[in-house]
Parts: structure tokens; sequence; C-alpha cells
């Protein structure tokens, strides 16, 4: 659809959250606890933090949980009874006060999750959602999404886009149907648009370099040391992965129970020593610069060619997390530097 | 920085070191662990109050487990972790050199594990008043309050094992979360699983860790893992007496005297 300007005084935007939570709707915003800044389910409007940059982790649970029960079997002499995923268990979930790379984060998990084979329970994850974003008006050092092709008043991916636009009010901007439809049930708390440009209430972050002259430049330094030089700090853990909103990797595991048990789906980080690791003892990506380097090139160079989606939103999450201080933005600039005799 | 990347530039040049690691200028204000075989890239090295990664964790990981001679920038906690490493014998195969701040933060050139063993003095592991403060004020709930507190921090654990990767102390080539026939411990990022998981590092850890804080640096979701150890140090010190870094203190789970006063162990 054609995406709709309105315009939402702050009151009226408090209203609308209110208005979810009283009618029973499940809503998930940013809360702060433990001095981080996370995505869980609020009961009350009061719980939402509005002064934090980025969540630490994305929103992606909402789609991807970090673990998640696919199947339940139960044994009963030579009988099994399976219990299948209960689609029609599956609340229709608001994301309230998510940013533009969060929602941009969504399109490189449709892509994997829709491939080859369609992900029935991820695609009713996400039927069920609807994305309510909130432009950026401030960034830190960390963030690159312009670099990624969005930016802080990007669209895509959100249902509705919030641009604060100073003096108590916000400009609204209806982007898809599932927005059309929230706006439809409250339609008395928007206001005609008041026709101002958004970009100038949003921050400024400056391109530093563009998708598809990453993707020729890893493509061209796949036998470069710069992964063993980039990677010689990394210690090996999963928070990049974990912290992500595009990183769809995932372990099958089987909880099992006696004669019952249940078949999980869960988080995996290609960061770890055992991702690769293969029955026989033998690691095709035996060293941390290996997998540094499969990171990098799956997210923007495999991403590209197999679902035509780069597999990061610039959100810089990745960099606020890296307890060894690795900064993808600063790593990717650096890249882009390097010329062909230095490999 | 002159002296510091004096003594780096002599390492490298004769040999004593083939790989420096040390700290460099990071995002921002951050100080990150820099790796420097070149004697030509010493100027990158910085070593100031702001440096806080234990460094030692590098020395058992795979990539480096093969390089004999390595310097490393070591501050007090790096100290207490090379030296207990050293006393659970990993550094057999090493030429370690190591350079440390002296009062007056002056760069100090420390050659191998058993001089900087002396060099740290048999120090004792005790918490600073602010953290038996912070563990007084945890001792003081109820065993209920505790439980509930912890649900609630271990439930925003995503299993990343930052902790573990961050630790000196985790240096098993295959640790008990990856051993799956039998499954010891529960892969998912569950509640259940992660307090498995919090409980196993912490039975892991008792008698070993050297406190230098690196899990709960790591941690992404700020989850307060130290209180945890802290805890354990405190425990250790009521039962057993000082927690002793030195080369030959062995560990509390890793050690059997039968002489021991408690009448069970016999």
């Amino acid at each position: 659809m054609q995406t709709e300007n309105y315009t939402i005084t702050d009151s009226n935007l408090q209203q609308l959250l209110q208005a979810l939570l009283s009618s029973g709707q499940k809503v998930v915003a940013p809360v702060r606890a433990n001095n981080k800044v996370l995505f869980k389910e609020i009961k009350s409007a009061s719980e939402v933090c509005s002064d934090h940059v980025q969540t630490t982790l994305s929103a992606k649970h909402l789609a991807f949980p970090r673990t998640e029960v696919l199947l339940q079997y139960k044994k009963t002499g030579k009988e099994v009874t399976i219990n299948d995923f209960p689609f029609d268990a599956v609340p229709q979930t608001f994301l309230w006060g998510s940013r533009p790379c969060d929602a941009g984060g969504f399109a490189p998990l449709d892509g994997i999750f829709n491939w080859d084979s369609k992900d029935a329970i991820y695609n009713k994850r996400r039927e069920q959602l609807t994305i309510i974003s909130f432009s950026c008006t401030r960034h830190d050092d960390a963030c690159f999404c312009t670099s990624m092709g969005g930016g802080p008043g990007n669209t895509a991916g959100s249902d509705m886009l919030i641009t604060p636009a100073g003096n108590g009010t916000n400009i609204a901007e209806i982007i898809t149907d599932k927005g059309k439809a929230l706006f439809e049930n409250y339609t008395s708390l928007f206001e005609e648009a008041m026709g101002a440009d958004k970009e100038q209430y949003l921050t400024k972050i400056d391109k530093v370099f563009d998708t598809a002259e990453i993707k020729a430049k890893v493509e061209a330094f796949f036998e470069s040391k710069v992964w063993k030089e980039q990677s010689a700090r990394c210690m090996g853990c999963g928070a990049c992965a974990y912290v992500c909103p595009a990183c769809a990797c995932f372990d099958i595991q089987d909880d099992k129970h006696g004669s019952k048990g249940s078949r999980l789906r869960c988080w995996d980080s290609c960061g770890f020593q055992l991702f690769t690791l293969h029955t026989s003892g033998h690691n095709p990506r035996e060293t941390q610069a290996r997998r540094w380097r499969q990171r990098v090139m799956h997210k923007f160079s495999y991403m590209p060619d197999r679902i035509n989606v780069v597999g990061c939103s610039g959100c810089g999450r990745c960099s606020r997390a890296c307890p060894a201080d690795m900064n993808l933005a600063e790593h990717l600039e650096v890249i882009m530097k390097m010329e062909a005799e230095k490999i | 920085m002159k002296r510091l990347h004096q003594i780096v530039s002599e390492l490298l040049a004769s040999g004593k070191a083939k790989l420096v690691i040390g700290y460099e200028k990071g995002t921002g204000e951050k100080r990150r662990p820099a790796f420097i075989s070149d004697a030509n890239e010493v100027e990158r090295l910085v070593f100031d109050s702001q440096c806080s990664h234990n460094l030692s964790v590098y020395l058992t990981k795979p990539e480096y487990k093969h390089v004999t001679e390595i310097a490393v920038f070591a501050t007090p906690q790096t100290m207490r972790a090379v030296v207990r490493l050293a006393g659970e014998n990993q550094f057999q195969d090493k030429k370690l050199s190591f350079i440390v701040m002296d009062q007056d933060q002056n760069a100090l050139l420390i050659e191998g594990a058993e001089v900087l063993a002396n060099h740290l003095g048999k120090e004792k592991i005790a918490l600073s008043s602010a953290q038996e403060e912070l563990l007084a004020k945890f001792e003081a709930m109820s065993r209920e309050e505790r439980f509930a507190y912890w649900k609630e921090q271990l439930s925003n654990c995503v299993k990343c094992y930052a902790c573990r990767a961050a630790c000196p102390m985790c240096y098993c080539t295959r640790c008990t979360v990856e051993v799956n026939q039998p499954q010891w411990i529960s892969v998912p990022s569950s509640l259940q699983g992660n307090f498995e998981y919090h409980i196993m590092r912490a039975m892991h850890m008792a008698g070993r860790c050297v406190d230098c804080g690196s899990c709960e640096a790591a941690c992404p979701l700020g989850l307060p893992l130290n209180i945890i150890t802290r805890r354990m140090i405190k425990d250790i010190e009521a039962s057993l007496g000082p927690d002793i870094v030195s080369m030959d203190t062995k560990s509390v789970l890793n050690t059997f005297q039968p002489n021991d006063k408690e009448n069970f162990i016999r």
C-alpha cells in the first residue's frame, strides 16, 4: 500500500498504547532493567523506556525465540503420540518502540526462513506481529544503518513509524495493511498530516560504505590475512550473533524425559568452536579467523546472493556487545579501504 | 609509553617474544586487546588505568596454544590468573614474559611465570568494601527472595557463553555444556538450563576463581555473575582459610588430604 501520513500528539500516542494494553493485547516494548534496555512484554504504558539509543537484544525473538518447542512426543508402549506446534496459540503481538533497524532486521530473517522450505512456525509468528517503530533522534558510535541501506527514519519493515517532531507532536506513517488496521481501530487519535518533512527531526548518520561495494570487497579478500588480524582478539563467544537482529542460525535439540520429550529449536552461533565440528572430528572452520570470515561473508556476500538481502541492518548491537571490542563498522571500513596488493 | 614500547621492541627483536598480547585504543574511550608480532607496530600499544581485559585468557585458546614465546601485558588481575594457570600446569611448553606497571606507572618486564609469582607475592584474594557491602545486602535477603532474584536475572541469560569465553580459568578443550553423550547440561537457554549452566560454572570455579571480574564485564546482559564467585571466595575463606594465589596452592575441589578435619571425606 501507499504510505499514509498523519499527526499524533504525545498524549494520544500514550492513549494508543494504553488502549492496546486495555484491550488485552500482547505488547512488547523496550524496558529498562539491570542498566540494560530489553524488549519485554509490558502491562502498563509507564514501563516503556524511551531515552535509550538501542536495546541490548534485538526483537527477533518475537518471530524466532531463543528456545522454542517445535513439537512434543509421548511414547506409550509401541504407540507414539506427537503434538504438533500449537499454531492457534500464537498470540497477536504488538512490538512498540522498536527502531527502524529492528524492523529492517526482519527482512533477512524472512528471507532465511522462506528460502527453500517455508517455515510455518516462523511465518505464523511474523503474521501475528505488528511493528510500531520510532524514528531515531539520536545515535551512538556503533550505529551504521545508513551504510546498510537503512536510516534513522527508514520505513522498511515497520507497519507504522512514529517520528517525534517536538512540541508534543509526532509524524505517524501508516506503511502496511497491518499498520492500517491498527490505525482504523483508533482513527480518532490521529490528526491530519502537518506536511512537515520528517528528515529535519532525525539524527544524522554518515554513510561510510555501500553494501554492493562491501560484497565485492569481501569476496575479493577471501584469502586475505585481514580476517586473522581482525579476529585475533575474538574470544569465541556467541554475543554478536545472539544480539543480532539478522542472525538466524539454530540448533535442533531433543529434550528427553523418559518416554516423553520435546523437540526444540535453539539459537546457535557461528562463533562457537562446536558450530561446524563434524562427527569425524574434522572442523572446516577450525580457527576463530575462519569463523569471523564466515560471519562477515554470510551477511555481506552469501545472503545477498541467495535471498537478495544483506544480513545486517547496521544496528551496531554486535559492536556494543562484544567483550573484546570487535567493531563491525570499523572492520568493514578497513576492508573497504584495502587494496588488492595488500592481500 | 616510551619505556613500554622499548621493552616490547626488544622482546620482539631478541626473539624472546614471537607474539605480544597487549592493549590498544578501541572504540571511543575503550581499550582493547592488541596482538603484535612486528616491531614496527609497537606504537599501537598502550597500557594505562583503562586497560582492563584479562589477557591471560588468550594463552590457552587454540589459536595461541602453539605459540611458545609470548609476552603479555599483565594487570594485577591478569597476574593472579597467570599464577593460578601456571599452578595448574597450563604453561609447561611456554616461555612467557610479562609487562606490568609498577607503582609509579612505569613499565616493568618480568620473565617467566615463577618470577611473576614472586613479584605478586602470596596475594590473598580479598574483597573490596564495596563488594562486601553488595554481598551483605544480598545475604540479608531471605532464601525465597534470593531465588526470585536469580530467577529474574538468569531468565535474561541467552547462553552466549561470553562469561566462559572471557574467563581465563575456563580453558577446557571441550566444555561440559558441549558434551552431549551423555548430555550433562541442557543446551537450550531456558530458566532451568541457565541455572544448570551457571551452577556448573560456579562449581568449576570454586577455589580457582581469581576474582578478575572478566565474566561479569563480558556479559552483554549485565548479569551480576561476580556475586556468585565472590560469595564462593568468602565461603572458602570461612571454611579453609585465606584464598591465596600461588603456584603451589591447590584448588578447593581438587584437593584431598587424609588428615582432613571432616569425617565424611575419609
